[in-house]
């Protein structure tokens, strides 16, 4: 690793492999140009409960590659089904203009799997959190709990409407917290 | 002559399915990964976010099954020391998978029912007593998470992004650890020193 170039591509590889990195320790500017040469992005963002933390994200130029079975095919990594369930209740409990909130407790979110999937729902709730969506850079947990991770946080527009789609008709439903039957 | 603006969108657009892509780029579904002064070009791009582009062949020295991008040999051997999640579990579970797809199955060529089965009818110690229960069970799952493995436990998809350089590192090994005294092993040993000491040697 002796050229500038080769340490800008060591970086953004650490960024890529470790989900997000400190930002005081980068060169902001540099990798910033360097990822958008390359067909990358860098987002500055802010994870932990505190907001002097804050980190460098590697994301996609505008937006991210979708998965196409038709040619030119591309598969993309997916969830498992029981973790989509998961991220859906837990981006919906964020976002909820009800209740404000940045972190959810592992109880909050299995209670309202429970009620929305079924009971048991809500024991695959703190797997998917621990191991898939934590492994995404989905989710984080800090000492206040769960908070949206440093992936969830550079969501590009078409995913970030999709979820909100999701979010809007959780909301609505009967058996979410606060709503009629819960 | 060639149009350089059509080429490095094609070239970033090719760069970008290959960061994404889980599985490999198939050259029928990228033709441009067919010419090599656009794979030079990408292969520039990988090289700028620490990565490099892998041909995936079908066996050794096959055909070209199709493209992936992996950590470049040089970014590869810095991460190696990065701290990580997996732990010496994990590591002890992944050789023992391994020693029994690569020597059993692939250099053997011998047709071998699975791991679990062979241990089972193996008598005498078989190592699992040292990773076990629990601990077993959540280094299988770390191990598929890295896609290092696949859920019946065999090597996964993330050894396909190995550079043959990184391969040839990873044979070697395999080679030092079973024939430490062999010839061989004495070539590899010798060739991984570093030229300091060879010099001082020879």
């Amino acid at each position: 690793m002796n050229t500038r170039m080769d340490q800008l591509a060591l970086e953004l590889a650490r960024l890529r492999r470790h989900n997000q990195l400190p930002i005081a320790d980068a060169r902001v500017a540099d990798l910033e140009i360097a990822a958008n040469a390359n067909g990358r992005q860098l987002h500055v963002v802010s994870t932990a409960e505190d907001d002097n933390t804050v980190s460098l994200v590697l994301g996609w130029h505008s937006v991210e590659p979708a998965a196409s079975t038709r040619s030119p095919k591309l598969v993309r990594r997916t969830l498992p089904q029981s973790a989509v369930k998961v991220l859906v209740v837990f981006y919906a409990l964020i976002k909820d203009p009800n209740t404000v909130q940045e972190s959810l407790r592992l109880p909050q979110l299995s209670g309202t799997l429970d009620r929305l999937v079924g009971p048991g729902s809500g024991g695959t709730a703190e797997k998917a959190l621990s191991e898939v969506l934590t492994a995404a850079g989905l989710v984080v947990l800090t000492s206040n709990g769960w908070q949206p991770g440093p992936k969830m946080l550079t969501w590009d527009g078409p995913t970030r409407a999709v979820m909100d789609h999701a979010a809007e008709r959780l909301w609505t439903h009967p058996l979410w917290p606060g709503g009629a039957n819960a | 002559m060639r149009d350089q603006a059509t080429d490095e969108g094609l070239v970033l657009q090719t760069v970008r399915a290959l960061e994404a892509a889980d599985a490999p780029l198939r050259p029928r579904d990228w033709p441009a990964l067919e010419d090599p002064h656009i794979r030079e070009l990408v292969g520039g791009h990988l090289k700028g976010l620490g990565r490099q582009l892998v041909a995936v062949t079908h066996g050794d020295g096959g055909p070209i099954e199709g493209w992936l991008s992996g950590w470049s040999d040089e970014v590869a051997a810095e991460l190696a020391g990065d701290e990580t999640d997996l732990v010496a579990d994990d590591f002890a579970v992944l050789a023992l998978i391994y020693l029994h797809s690569e020597v059993l199955v692939r250099i053997l060529g011998e047709d071998v029912p699975p791991v679990l089965e062979q241990l089972d009818q193996h008598t005498g110690p078989d190592g699992r007593d040292t990773v076990r229960g629990q601990r077993l069970t959540k280094s299988l799952r770390r191990l598929r998470a890295h896609q290092l493995i696949t859920n019946q436990n065999k090597l996964g998809p993330a050894l396909m992004r190995l550079t043959p350089t990184q391969s040839r590192i990873l044979e070697g090994n395999l080679v030092l650890l079973l024939r430490p005294d062999s010839l061989w092993a004495r070539d590899i040993k010798a060739a991984r020193r570093p030229e300091s000491t060879l010099t001082e040697e020879e």
